[in-house]
């Protein structure tokens, strides 16, 4: 076994670099591999509150590298999900706890037990961007329609293209089609045709993301909302099958037809 | 065995004028610590060829917190400007009474990049014969053709070119790229970023784009900005340039011959 080690990365930070982390993982875990997520944002570590893990850290990845302990025993076993684990960050210490040739030989060390080593890169583009991106063969890039996002999407994938990193595929996260109809929202291909990257998925803006986070149950777990449905449709993709973008149309018209609903019936939101 | 020890050697070696590379062509940084003579033999060692600059350019002499002597000026001159030919455009100092001196010698004592602006033009040279003029312009086109650089892929945000010649991108300047050059831009793609064209002050220029997307595009020494709401070329292919210092842009409606 050798893993496929895919860095998530952004550039901006809040457009849902580790809740993609945390979701593609689960998902792929579901779909039989072997999967490790590594939260490579030392001192700001929320991988494992997403993936609802935080009780059982003891040790993190900086303990391995520093030989306070053993990998295996750094690495959680998530017992919902067969073949998921989680490698933690250190939350007190710095970026600066690590280098790049640390993260590779951790990489190195991981590959040959998963399938899968998925990195859960910091925002930014100084040196907790590089150590992430460095183990890494492969990278997602997220963004969300929004202008700031793109431009730093952009900044990422070409330190991301400097740095040798093939394939690179792009996430489009919390895209609203209705305001992409409304033409208040940059739509897919807008953004395409500036990042000029394959598309391997766009996830739509859910209220159950943030119920999940909350929970920490990776919404994958459990694929009752249409962000969940987008998630496993990507974590198919990197395995290379061939799965159709969703129709985000029906869901804005959808939205529409109960905004509607709603204002006949009275339920309007009051602000 | 033989043990150097590297800070007094390092104490003994006296320090160099530094040069730095400017928009306005070189500041000359000259250390206090030399004493006159030593400085002014320091200069005497630099070639005139290290001087030359493109026109309209020159050098700034910052001589820091020295206190300048007359001897030291007129030595200066004679033996360093004069004689190498150097175009000093402006004598800076953070000492009062060398900043006096150069006032009252009628030098110009501020950071020239004012000056740069209103640089007087290189006077036109004189008209020689057609067959002579038509001999040259080959030759100066090949100067200009020498000095282009191509960039073959779009450039992306956090991108950077510079470069004294012209430069052609073939794809798109995607938002926070730049390109700064001496000469012309053609951007074949969008352009979304910043391009500074004639950023050395030339202002015989061009910007070029097959989409003008930008919200602001530089000329020498000019900055225009554009409103996508009121400029109607946006989103068109465009070619701007400066027509008596103000920065002017056309549509390109030029088909090739081809009906649209």
């Amino acid at each position: 076994m050798a893993a496929r080690v895919i860095v998530t990365t952004s550039g901006k930070g809040g457009v849902g670099k580790t809740t993609s982390t945390a979701n593609i993982a689960a998902a792929l875990a579901k779909f039989g591999k072997k999967v490790v997520a590594v939260d490579a944002d030392v001192g700001l570590r929320n991988l494992d509150v997403i993936m609802g893990l935080e009780n059982r850290v003891v040790y993190n990845f900086i303990d391995v590298i520093e030989k306070t302990c053993k990998l295996a025993q750094a690495l959680v076993k998530d017992k919902r999900v067969p073949g998921l684990y989680l490698l933690p960050a250190a939350q007190t210490r710095t970026k600066d706890a690590v280098n790049p040739e640390q993260m590779v030989a951790l990489c190195e060390e991981l590959k040959p037990d998963f399938d899968f080593i998925l990195l859960d890169c910091p925002a930014g583009i100084e040196g907790g961007f590089k150590n992430a991106a460095a183990g890494a063969d492969e990278a997602l890039v997220v963004t969300t329609p929004e202008i700031p996002a793109v431009r730093d999407a952009d900044r990422i994938i070409g330190m991301l293209e400097s740095m040798g990193k093939s394939p690179i595929r792009l996430i489009i996260n919390r895209l609203r089609p209705n305001m992409v109809q409304d033409g208040d929202m940059l739509a897919k291909d807008d953004i395409l045709d500036v990042l000029s990257i394959d598309l391997i998925g766009v996830v739509p803006e859910d209220e159950s993301v943030i119920r999940a986070t909350n929970n920490g149950e990776p919404m994958t777990m459990t694929l009752d909302s249409p962000a969940a449905h987008a998630y496993l449709n990507i974590a198919e993709r990197l395995l290379g099958r061939d799965v159709p973008l969703m129709d985000l149309e029906s869901y804005a018209t959808r939205g529409l037809v109960s905004k509607i609903k709603k204002f006949f019936s009275g339920k309007r939101n009051k602000r | 065995m033989k043990i150097l020890n590297l800070n007094s050697l390092r104490n003994t070696r006296k320090p160099k004028p530094k040069p730095e590379s400017t928009s306005y062509g070189m500041k000359l940084h000259l250390p206090e610590t030399l004493t006159e003579d030593e400085l002014l033999r320091s200069l005497a060692r630099i070639p005139a060829s290290a001087y030359k600059l493109r026109e309209g350019q020159g050098v700034a002499l910052d001589f820091a917190g020295r206190s300048c002597s007359r001897r030291l000026i007129l030595h200066m001159i004679n033996s360093i400007v004069w004689e190498k030919g150097i175009r000093v455009i402006a004598w800076l100092s953070g000492n009062e009474e060398s900043v006096k001196l150069f006032r009252a010698a009628g030098l110009s004592v501020s950071e020239p990049a004012e000056e740069i602006q209103n640089a007087p033009k290189p006077e036109p040279k004189p008209e020689s014969p057609k067959e002579e003029k038509e001999d040259k312009e080959p030759e100066q086109e090949k100067k200009r053709i020498s000095g282009l650089k191509i960039v073959y892929n779009s450039m992306r945000s956090g991108q950077r070119v510079e470069t004294e010649g012209d430069v052609l991108l073939w794809g798109h300047l995607n938002p926070g790229a730049e390109i700064l050059a001496g000469g012309s831009i053609i951007v074949a793609g969008r352009l979304l970023g910043v391009v500074h064209a004639g950023g050395f002050g030339r202002e015989d220029v061009f910007v070029w784009a097959g989409s003008f997307e930008t919200p602001q595009v530089r000329i020498a020494n000019k900055l225009c900005y554009a409103d996508p709401k009121s400029t109607t070329c946006w989103r068109k292919g465009v070619v701007i340039t400066l027509e008596d210092g103000t920065p002017v842009i056309r549509e390109n409606k030029f088909t090739g011959g081809l009906k649209s």
